[in-house]
């Protein structure tokens, strides 16, 4: 229902928007819903919006979520 | 690296030797899509069903929407049409499609962000009607690009509304007693706007499990291990499985500029008819925006494609090649129902990799 594609950001152009790159090609995006995120940081793109940022391991709800997963493993 | 390899191989064996039936429903069309191109389904025990379900924004469209769009083209002939290209080939009443309002001569655009249509009522003198149909995810983008046509006051930008939201449906769908679904595969993009938190009622309420899924193989491997793993250990929680792209709350952002501009209201679909506040209207000060009100017209009754089950496999009451027009009558070439013509939509599906089925 909901494709998207996870893009690199590499400028921001105002509040509203960045350049963001994904496999070489690049675009202009709609940021307004992720803010705050910085160049280098991959947003999930969805219809030309970043829809949320895509955090690596270290975000602790993520952290806590995986070893909720992994207890249910570890039955 | 090697535990994360260790790890989806305990689950996928966990999956190949699940001992008791169950039906999972796949609620988004492109979960649909992944299950069958990563070979997932084909891996999954004979007893295990997924079950395509309404996902697919396209799908559940009803024909009236399309005969509208044609009715307003007709009474109207400077307005121009901006949409996504799924919305195309949707045949309306007697088959009528946007594909032929086009070679008709009307001005239908396809864009592939919803701003995109705002550039093209800043640059044209005409009135420019986006389509806007979709989920959560979809709601989103466009509230975005109200919010700047807005800004930049941007007179002649209307939305066309169909919009669908998730949690109304899930209700819809388990409050029919003749619903056999064990479990839910939850759609990861709608959920980063929603988060998990608005599911956890309702699945508690019906007794259901459902797990937040991503979309690619290893996502759709943790995803149905866990879901059979709460639905043999009878649990009906809602486990977020996709945290990298999925915050629990949502996306607070993208939920208060959804609800800046649009407040639910009932709205009807293929298959289920109308379900209370399952749809949107434009709010009272962003109603001049509003094309069903800036372009009136009217619409005899719709006539939905005879024969085609679309409305019975939006439900997963009905596996596409129990459709007697699938891939006969009905091919993407020349599609009699909308889940022949969206690429997420389940006839769709089938017909690129189970062709074998017919």
């Amino acid at each position: 229902m909901c494709l998207g594609m996870p893009m690199k950001i590499v400028e921001k152009l105002d509040d509203a928007h960045a350049v963001a790159e994904a496999l070489g090609a690049r675009r202009t995006i709609n940021i307004m819903a992720t803010p705050d995120v910085k160049i280098g940081e991959y947003v999930m793109v969805h219809a030309g919006m970043a829809i949320s940022k895509v955090e690596e391991k270290e975000a602790e709800e993520a952290l806590e979520i995986w070893s909720e997963l992994m207890n249910i493993w570890n039955d | 690296m090697e535990r994360t390899y260790e790890y989806l191989e305990r689950l996928k064996k966990y999956i190949i030797s699940y001992d008791k039936p169950a039906q999972i429903m796949e609620v988004c069309g492109t979960h649909t899509f992944q299950f069958f191109a990563t070979g997932i389904r084909d891996m999954l025990p004979p007893h295990i069903k997924l079950l395509s379900g309404p996902g697919c924004p396209v799908c559940v469209t009803p024909t009236s929407y399309i005969d509208r769009v044609i009715k307003m083209l007709e009474k109207y002939p400077d307005i121009i049409i901006t949409t996504f290209g799924d919305m195309l080939k949707v045949p309306g009443t007697n088959r009528k499609s946007l594909v032929h309002m086009k070679s008709e001569g009307k001005d239908i655009r396809v864009v592939y962000a919803p701003e995109d249509a705002v550039k093209i009522a800043e640059e044209e003198k005409r009135p420019v009607v986006f389509l806007s149909v979709g989920f959560e995810t979809t709601i989103a983008p466009i509230a975005a690009a109200l919010d700047l046509a807005e800004q930049a006051s941007i007179d002649k930008f209307y939305l066309l509304l169909s919009h669908k939201l998730i949690i109304p449906a899930l209700k819809a769908l388990l409050s029919d007693p003749e619903a056999e679904i064990d479990g839910f595969i939850l759609p990861g993009h709608v959920s980063a706007i929603i988060g998990k938190r608005p599911y956890e009622p309702v699945l508690r309420k019906y007794g259901k499990p459902g797990v937040i899924t991503g979309f690619e193989g290893h996502h759709l491997i943790i995803g149905t291990a866990t879901l059979l793993k709460l639905i043999k250990e009878g649990k009906s929680e809602v486990i977020n499985a996709y945290p990298e792209v999925v915050r629990d709350k949502g996306n607070r952002q993208a939920l208060s500029l959804i609800n800046k501009y649009f407040i639910p209201t009932d709205e009807e679909w293929r298959g289920f008819g109308l379900i209370p506040q399952s749809g949107h209207a434009l709010r009272e000060e962003y109603r001049h925006r509003d094309a069903k009100r800036a372009f009136p017209v009217e619409v005899p009754e719709s006539q939905d494609p005879p024969g085609c089950l679309c409305p019975e496999v939006v439900k997963g009451k009905k596996r596409p090649p129990e459709c007697p027009h699938f891939g006969k009558g009905c091919t993407p070439l020349h599609p009699l129902g909308p889940c022949m013509v969206s690429s997420e939509g389940a006839c769709a599906a089938y017909y690129k990799y189970r062709r074998e089925d017919i």
